[in-house]
């Protein structure tokens, strides 16, 4: 007998040979988690799709399955016929730093009416399962999310949750009535139509991809409770909801930014081409923008970027913030004179960008900074003083104004101080590129 | 692209060291921003496309 461990997907080679595997990978097996093609193997845990359905992601799920495919192995050693899968998980949590809530499920997966919350289930959870369980804190939450969405008979929505429908436990249909599940699925096809546009609102509001990501779980879940008829215009609903997490995070992140190791930076996100072909959207999320942003309040962060990026009515932001128009309008010109002070001076196009970079990228690896200290001030000599470059002035200038937002430092030392190498420093150690030269 | 505008990079050894992103005014490089917390670098999930309507 050998024993393999697989993870999410059967290993390539075998789903090329024989083994049948559903689309995500996962091998077609019967209701005993023996394979369709071969009752040699015998698939437990995630892996596995009984009956072409797989099961959901979680530990509750995977321990049974687990426990069953032993079974069937034993059986089978036995000559006796194996039972067949039994699934089922008897509980999910959301688990917080704080409190927690357990809800417990029947062995075919359907939610019991019993859930169990606060301190001590925490406590329980977090010792139980997710102690010492490092993809537990990655995850912060969103799987046990997902999880608690699935108890509840929802499926939430992310990009790639179209392609394989999540089923539970024994693989019997779900016993929803078709009212609420047509229910559900609206506010599904509401919320994916307008998830970019949320994902990007809270990106802005909170300067980091995996917050933002965390706010449209929380949206989620809040939209799925929301009683749609009494909805006039859904997008406007959905902002609303979304800026109002982020708000309430971005107090919380706050606290957790004065405490960051080093000046806190907005987290460097990859995005597309076409997104530097809109000029106002690229400027938004500018690393420089996404800066000066940090530097206004929350509520004021709140109502700029809802104004100014996002062009919504005072009247809605007033509503969002629960203040009037007239403060909302007060609030958003102090922002907004506070983001000219601080914003790049001109828009400057992607090519220009890209050609300035490129020379900039050149000098560093040719460690010709006097080269780049020209590009740095068009038209002239270096600055010598201070033995510093224009660009490294410019540099120390903008950090004294940003409170300290410059992570790199820039030193060129000059010919007077006899120094014939040039020298870069990022926090003050190490060399990019491949060479090192102090 | 970072963030809607072009940025480098750094390797050091084939590891990715940290993405370093320029702020522009005039023509000229006025503030660099260099982003080296792990963190922040392991972009491992597909983020959404950004879209402001």
């Amino acid at each position: 007998m050998t024993i393999w461990t697989a993870g999410f997907g059967l290993p390539d080679l075998a789903a090329r040979g024989v083994l049948r595997t559903d689309i995500a990978g996962r091998l077609l097996t019967d209701e005993t988690l023996t394979s369709l093609d071969d009752v040699r193997v015998i698939v437990g845990g995630e892996s596995s799709a009984p009956s072409d359905l797989a099961y959901r992601m979680c530990a509750h799920a995977a321990q049974p399955l687990g426990a069953r495919a032993v079974d069937t192995v034993l059986s089978r050693s036995r000559a006796t016929r194996p039972r067949p899968s039994m699934g089922g998980s008897s509980a999910c949590a959301l688990v917080g730093r704080r409190s927690a809530t357990a809800q417990f499920a029947r062995q075919d997966d359907t939610a019991a009416s019993l859930t169990l919350s606060g301190r001590m289930v925490a406590l329980l959870v977090k010792g139980g399962r997710h102690q010492g369980c490092p993809q537990a804190a990655c995850a912060r939450g969103t799987q046990a999310r997902f999880a608690q969405c699935e108890a509840q008979g929802r499926r939430a929505p992310t990009a790639a949750a179209g392609q394989a429908r999540p089923r539970v436990g024994n693989c019997r249909r779900r016993s929803l009535d078709s009212m609420s599940d047509r229910t559900t699925d609206l506010a599904t096809e509401a919320f994916v139509a307008h998830r970019n546009l949320l994902f990007t609102v809270a990106y802005e509001m909170l300067g980091s991809a995996a917050d933002a990501e965390d706010v449209l779980q929380e949206t989620w879940l809040r939209w799925v409770k929301v009683d749609l008829e009494h909805v006039r215009d859904q997008r406007a609903y959905l902002v609303r909801i979304t800026t109002r997490q982020s708000l309430n995070r971005l107090r919380t992140v706050r606290r957790r930014r004065e405490a960051y190791v080093g000046p806190w930076l907005p987290e460097p996100m990859l995005t597309a081409p076409d997104v530097a072909e809109d000029a106002e959207l690229a400027e938004s999320v500018s690393m420089a923008m996404m800066l000066v942003l940090e530097t206004l309040s929350p509520t004021e962060r709140v109502v700029f970027v809802l104004r100014d990026v996002f062009d919504v009515s005072y009247l809605e932001i007033a509503a969002t913030v629960d203040k009037s128009p007239a403060a909302v309008r007060q609030i958003a010109h102090r922002a907004r004179q506070h983001v000219d002070a601080r914003r790049p001076r001109e828009v400057v196009s992607s090519n220009e960008t890209r050609a300035i970079l490129e020379s900039f990228q050149r000098a560093l690896e040719s460690e010709n900074l006097r080269g780049s200290a020209r590009r740095a001030r068009p038209g002239g000599r270096p600055d010598r003083r201070r033995g510093r470059s224009q660009a490294g002035c410019a540099a120390a200038d903008h950090r004294r104004r940003e409170g300290g937002s410059l992570h790199g430092r820039w030193y060129w030392p000059g010919p007077r101080r006899g120094c014939r190498a040039h020298r870069w420093s990022c926090d003050g150690q190490r060399q990019p590129g491949t060479r090192r030269t102090h | 692209m970072v963030n809607g505008n072009p940025a480098l990079v750094v390797r050091i050894n084939d590891q990715i060291d940290g993405v370093m992103a320029i702020r522009v005014e005039d023509a000229r490089i006025t503030g660099l921003y260099y982003v080296r917390n792990p963190e922040k670098l392991c972009d491992s999930n597909p983020r959404p496309p950004l879209k402001l309507r």
